[in-house]
């Protein structure tokens, strides 16, 4: 199994809060991960560092055995580090469309020459992505909000355009910050077929989620964090069965749920 | 008739002040303060071209758009460490050192003095006399202004200007470097306003640091929210009423000592009027968060 991003040792801390504390962990390629764990554990810190958002204060972080030395977020991005986040994050001002079209590559069309003096170059690539637009769209049933703008959208709705869009975005490794919250039951079937369909098309998923059961069900490899500590890894049946992911997280009762 | 054509020459020159400023205002969502800063010193770097070198105008033009394009990207620096209201802040700070050398740096800029006697503009060797000739030059201006920016919000880089209006980092979240294009911002915004203020003082003749104050400023942004924010046709509808209202004034036969302060108060009301019946400026369609 290899691995496609390394993190080693990252701590971050605020003002005396220790919202990382020298986690490692390596993240194998073409599988899906979850990160778990209770509220404040950590797990958000970890993708807003993994993203750039955040700075660590130690560690380090690799991808594809190098270690990244610019960790500015739009750098990580065109590296293949996308994320969504817990608090779903749209151009709200803008149609459903335009969110997409945002994160879709458009080295022809995006300079500003392009815009000035070569528009037929620009439509034709404009037109492309439109088209893949939609079809991203249509995967969630979501094609007929095309023109809307997103913040008309439920907030179901703005969090399946916010996956569509990193779909978009077509980076290696997808970073989910709660996709299934807030949706319908059988809206949360087809985002586990999709994130397993984006599997067998090679792509890397960590995902944080505190629907228990989609985690067990879908993870290849899950790693539990408490107080910005990992206090275990391992596939699911694993973390089912151990003690200290019970006490922290799970819960003594968890034959009721699981 | 003169006059009439005089009051079209100066709502295009605005116009032209007003649209580039809602390129980075309106449409990059970058509250900025100092746009009289651009103006001045494209007035100024052409009028002393003129006046020293003997440059022709359309030398200092280009030459105005060039230095006000390189403040511009001097002054996008606080913008990308700055938001909301320290941006406003530090470039209406900007705004007030860039009034402050123009009014003290007399050696150059003959300081309050101003300079007289600027040359006018010609064209393929004769000389643009007559206000309806300019009037044609400035609105092929207006022209080539709405020609690029519209081009330039219209496009995939413009559409990421809006996303970094609407949330910065979810624009970076898509791979966008968001400074760049606060620095491409602010110089071509910028240099649109060089533009217009090489135009203003080859067409006045006469220019001085009173003409490029924080009041100045003040009006151009005024201009930009009452059309509307991210509409440029709201840029020439407001800059246009803005000029052309205070004007109406003086056909009430009012002394200047009244009119003057009256046109103030009557720009305070029409903001607060605008503000509760339509906040999204006239022609706008998007909304201060």
């Amino acid at each position: 199994m290899s691995t496609i991003l390394q993190i080693s040792n990252l701590s971050k801390s605020f003002d005396g809060i220790q919202a990382l504390n020298r986690v490692s962990l390596d993240l194998p390629r073409g599988k899906i991960s979850a990160v778990i764990g209770p509220n404040g554990a950590g797990k958000t810190t970890l993708f807003n560092v993994l993203t750039g958002f955040l700075t660590p204060d130690e560690g380090e972080v690799s991808l594809g055995g190098k270690i990244i030395e610019d960790m500015r977020p739009h750098k990580l991005a065109l590296l293949g580090i996308g994320r969504t986040f817990q608090n779903v994050r749209l151009f709200a001002q803008m149609t459903v469309l335009d969110n997409l079209l945002l994160a879709m590559k458009n080295p022809k069309g995006v300079s500003l020459w392009a815009a000035l003096a070569r528009p037929q170059i620009m439509q034709a690539e404009e037109h492309a992505n439109r088209a893949r637009g939609l079809e991203l769209l249509e995967l969630f049933r979501l094609a007929d909000k095309a023109g809307e703008l997103a913040e008309n959208l439920s907030s179901g709705q703005s969090k399946l355009v916010e996956f569509a869009r990193l779909l978009a975005l077509n980076t290696d490794i997808l970073l989910l910050d709660e996709p299934m919250a807030g949706l319908y039951p059988e809206m949360i079937e087809t985002l586990k077929k999709t994130m397993q369909a984006l599997i067998t098309q090679g792509k890397t998923i960590l995902f944080v989620e505190h629907n228990i059961n989609v985690v067990m069900d879908i993870s290849d490899h899950i790693v539990v964090l408490n107080h910005g500590q990992k206090i275990a890894e391992g596939p699911p049946q694993e973390i089912r069965k151990d003690e200290k992911v019970i006490e922290a997280y799970l819960g003594k009762r968890q034959d009721a749920s699981a | 008739m003169d006059y009439v054509l005089h009051i079209m020459v100066i709502a295009s020159i605005y116009v032209i002040l007003a649209m580039s400023l809602n390129l980075i205002v309106g449409f990059t969502g970058l509250p900025a303060l100092g746009h009289a800063a651009f103006y001045g010193i494209g007035a100024y770097t052409s009028a002393l071209l003129a006046l020293n070198f003997g440059a022709s105008p359309w030398i200092g033009l280009i030459a105005g758009a060039i230095t006000a394009g390189l403040l511009g990207f001097v002054i996008s620096f606080p913008a990308l460490r700055l938001k909301g209201d320290y941006l406003a802040l530090a470039t209406l700070g900007a705004g007030v050192i860039v009034y402050s050398i123009a009014k003290n740096w007399v050696a150059v800029t003959r300081g309050p003095m101003g300079l007289p006697g600027i040359p006018g503009f010609t064209f393929l060797g004769y000389p643009l006399d007559g206000v309806w000739a300019y009037l044609i030059l400035v609105l092929a201006f207006v022209g080539l202004t709405t020609f690029v920016i519209g081009r330039i919000v219209n496009s995939p880089f413009g559409r990421i200007l809006k996303a970094i209006r609407e949330d910065e980092i979810g624009t970076q979240a898509m791979g966008r470097d968001v400074n760049y294009y606060k620095v491409m911002v602010f110089m071509i915004g910028a240099a649109f306003a060089g533009v217009a203020g090489s135009l203003y003082a080859h067409y006045i003749t006469f220019i001085d640091p009173s003409s490029f104050t924080l009041m100045e400023s003040i009006t151009i942004l005024l201009m930009v929210v009452f059309g509307g924010l991210g509409s440029l046709r709201g840029s020439m509808v407001g800059a246009v009423i803005l000029v052309v209202l205070p004007e109406l004034l003086r056909f009430l036969g009012m002394p200047s000592s009244i009119a003057a302060p009256l046109r103030q108060m009557i720009y305070g009301l029409l903001l607060v009027l605008l503000m509760i019946k339509r906040p999204q400026g006239l022609m706008g369609h998007y909304r201060f968060k």
